[in-house]
């Protein structure tokens, strides 16, 4: 309960005004920014990604997702008005997780707007674009019905994409999580702070340290063989899928399966762990549908 | 007229009074109370047992003081010191706080009474020093050794040592925070007057603090301590940032004490954690969100001569702080702060008091300063009735904290008319005070002094409190 203020308070109070300061807000410039970035003022939107492992050679990130949606971006033609940074933290994006998509102020003409800059999480990302060509111009190649297609050539392509996506998102990817090479030393664990974003564990994995120990179970000690069978099998499916088409499905143009597709094959090519690395290359046209492709997203990144 | 017939004529002429056994034939003297049972008679006895035992301390003490008065030049020297009682703590560090006193403060002159007299009392007061004993009597006595000279003597303290572990758990409610606190102190952990102590405290803003410290002396005068701790705090923002901040950091410190004030010099890493971040939140706190590590050199003077903190006579309190980080780590900054506070009696029940503090942070990289390491400004400690942390630049409602700040104060506080004694005080004040940013486009001095300059009537804040 409030105690309303008495009043000659409140007039002595008024000789001493409170004024705010609204000053117009840009994003603080870091060295953690894409060097061919077109501006970081307010004028662009801001893709915040995982770092890229040499940002003067590639800008795709080394994180899966991130580079999924990059290549979205790229593919959907609109990467080129969008700068690239990787100084936020994951615990700093929206539900934790990378990509965030920052839409700047806009300031339409004459007026000065009251909207400030937005962050978008990736599920938003799609509806965002999708409004963002709208407002333009239609991409080439594209019509009505390919929009309510996705992209794809008919409906049963649509759905069939559905299943190669989740073929993706659990072999293939839970081939490259168990053999990440981000395992922390125990003693780093305790002087750090644990990690808000725990990633799926793949299945067949058991701790370093037994129910009964006293310490908390931490590590995993992951039983490769059959997560390696099952990524080849998956790698091999989507071989014969692709043949010698240009896109996934045989779409006309690039399709969400193949940002996905890209992803994935661009991850297990670049991989350290050797056997994920040897079985992706043993598909040539996987590696050389993966090779055009990044040729064509890094020209739309490097813009 | 026989002898029987006298007597009995005798014994009728002056009647004799008989009285039965255990009859009280006591002839009171000295102002003796007639009653023997009365509180007045203990009482009296009690006083009368006083008097004579002061009597008997005073001419003891007169006959000293004259025979110690009468001999201090006699030549006396000190063969052996023995510190008794002390079983906890080790013999090389009791060595170490007494060995600067047994040098002869006259080199020209052999020693007499006199200077082992001061000798022995600067040795008890060194000894106090170290807060071990609780009880400490020095004795001179007869010395032991047989090939001791008749100039030569023993001096022994008879020292009680104080318990060497304590146990304390508090609650506290103020400034906007409650907090449940435990703690536990080891003293003489090592038999050299290290104190190992440890401490839990959970609570509404500071969520959680562990902390755990080692400090012991590094010199006989136990003037100069050293420390090493390691600490664990979680502390929640959300009220104005949005957010909770982590820290779990160690720290080494050397501090000393010297006629200017006291100094302390510092290395500390500290590993930050901005996590938890709320849905709205805006971009700047999102973008400070993650672990950060800062390896900083810190220097802070203390000098305090107050006789009071609130309603002082004399004195004054002056602190400065600087702080260098970049020894690695995440942060690269020069940091310095002053604070200062004097208070004086206008009339009597009426005091005013006045402080002013002021910082200045500077980024030795060309990147921003970082949310864990900047100002921030407002609340009851500071900038009273402004939200705690609430002035300066801010994003979408989130305090962003800055680079360089001052506030003043300007308070009267005096005593209820009638109720001096009471506790309850009324307190008048002015505060006024500035955070914000520095523009890197200009020099250092100039835009520090503009962008902190008087352009801040309006945020100042008037008041008036009740406060005990």
């Amino acid at each position: 309960m409030s105690v309303p203020m008495p009043k000659p308070l409140q007039r002595f109070y008024s000789l001493f005004p409170l004024r705010i300061y609204d000053e117009p807000f840009s994003l603080p410039t870091t060295t953690s920014t894409s060097p061919f970035a077109s501006g970081t003022g307010p004028a662009h939107p801001t893709l915040f990604i995982h770092p890229p492992s040499d940002p003067t050679k590639s800008l795709l990130s080394t994180d899966v997702e991130c580079v999924k949606w990059q290549a979205y971006l790229a593919l959907r033609g609109v990467s080129k008005s969008i700068n690239i940074r990787w100084d936020l933290s994951p615990e700093g994006a929206i539900d934790q997780r990378l990509p965030n998509l920052y839409l700047p102020v806009k300031q339409m003409q004459n007026v000065k707007a009251e909207m400030k800059g937005e962050l978008l999480e990736s599920s938003r990302i799609p509806s965002w674009v999708d409004g963002e060509l709208g407002q333009n111009r239609a991409p080439r190649g594209e019509d009505e019905d390919d929009h309510i297609l996705e992209g794809y050539v008919d409906e049963d392509a649509r759905d069939e994409s559905r299943a190669w996506v989740m073929l993706l998102e659990t072999d293939i990817d839970a081939a490259l999580r168990a053999t990440s090479t981000n395992r922390d030393s125990f003693l780093k664990r305790l002087i750090t702070f644990p990690s808000p974003m725990v990633p799926e564990r793949p299945l067949l994995t058991k701790p370093y340290t037994g129910l009964s120990s006293m310490i908390t179970p931490f590590g995993s000690a992951v039983i490769i063989t059959p997560i390696l069978e099952r990524y080849a099998e998956a790698l091999k499916a989507l071989s014969l899928r692709l043949g010698g088409s240009r896109w996934f499905l045989g779409s006309r143009g690039p399709t969400a399966l193949d940002s996905v597709a890209f992803a994935y094959l661009h991850s297990a090519l670049e991989s350290l762990y050797p056997e994920i690395r040897e079985e992706a290359r043993k598909w040539v046209n996987l590696v050389a549908w993966e090779q055009r492709v990044r040729e064509s997203i890094s020209a739309s990144l490097h813009h | 007229m026989t002898g029987t017939q006298v007597l009995d004529d005798e014994l009728s002429a002056s009647p004799i009074e008989v009285r039965g056994p255990l009859q009280s034939t006591r002839s009171p003297k000295d102002g003796e109370p007639e009653d023997l049972f009365a509180e007045r008679l203990l009482e009296w006895q009690k006083n009368r047992i006083q008097r004579q035992m002061k009597g008997e301390y005073r001419s003891q003490v007169y006959r000293l003081n004259e025979l110690i008065g009468g001999n201090l030049s006699t030549p006396l020297r000190i063969s052996e010191i023995q510190i008794q009682g002390a079983n906890n703590t080790r013999p090389g560090f009791l060595a170490r706080v007494v060995k600067p006193h047994l040098t002869n403060p006259d080199p020209c002159e052999d020693p007499t009474l006199e200077s082992v007299l001061h000798q022995t009392r600067q040795i008890t007061y060194a000894l106090a020093r170290t807060d071990l004993f609780k009880n400490i009597v020095p004795e001179l006595q007869t010395p032991k050794d047989p090939l001791a000279s008749i100039h030569d003597v023993d001096i022994v303290f008879k020292c009680e040592e104080r318990g060497r572990l304590s146990l304390k758990s508090a609650t506290e409610v103020g400034n906007g925070d409650a907090t449940a606190s435990a703690n536990a102190k080891v003293r003489n952990a090592f038999g050299g007057a290290e104190d190992l102590e440890g401490s839990v405290s959970f609570g509404t803003k500071t969520r959680h603090t562990y902390r755990l410290a080692l400090s012991a002396p590094l010199t006989g005068t136990m003037l100069t301590r050293g420390e090493l701790s390691a600490y664990a705090v979680d502390n929640d923002y959300h009220a104005w940032a949005s957010c909770k901040e982590g820290l779990k950091g160690v720290k080494a410190a050397v501090s000393t004490i010297t006629a200017l004030g006291q100094h302390e010099v510092s290395y500390q890493a500290v590993l930050r954690h901005i996590h938890s971040l709320k849905d709205e939140a805006s971009l700047s706190t999102r973008q400070s969100a993650g672990t950060t590590l800062k390896s900083s050199l810190n220097y802070t003077f203390v000098h305090d001569t107050r006789d009071d903190a609130i309603m002082g006579h004399r004195g004054a309190y002056l602190k400065f702080n600087s702080e260098l980080a970049g020894l690695g780590g995440d942060s690269s900054f020069a940091k310095v702060e002053g604070e200062s506070q004097i208070s004086r009696r206008l009339l009597k029940g009426l005091h005013a008091s006045l402080a002013g503090r002021a910082g200045l942070l500077y980024s030795l990289d060309n990147r921003p300063s970082i949310f864990s390491d900047r100002f921030k400004l407002g609340g009851p400690m500071n900038v009273r009735s402004f939200r705690y942390n609430s002035i300066g630049p801010r994003d979408h409602g989130d305090a962003v904290g800055g680079d360089a700040y001052w506030a003043v104060g300007l308070s009267l506080i005096g005593d209820l008319p009638g109720k001096a004694h009471w506790p309850l005080k009324p307190h008048v004040y002015v505060n006024a005070g500035k955070l914000d940013n520095i523009d890197r486009g200009r020099t250092t001095i100039i835009r520090a002094a503009e962008q902190t300059g008087i352009s801040t009537i309006g945020l100042g804040r008037t008041g008036i409190n009740i406060s005990v």
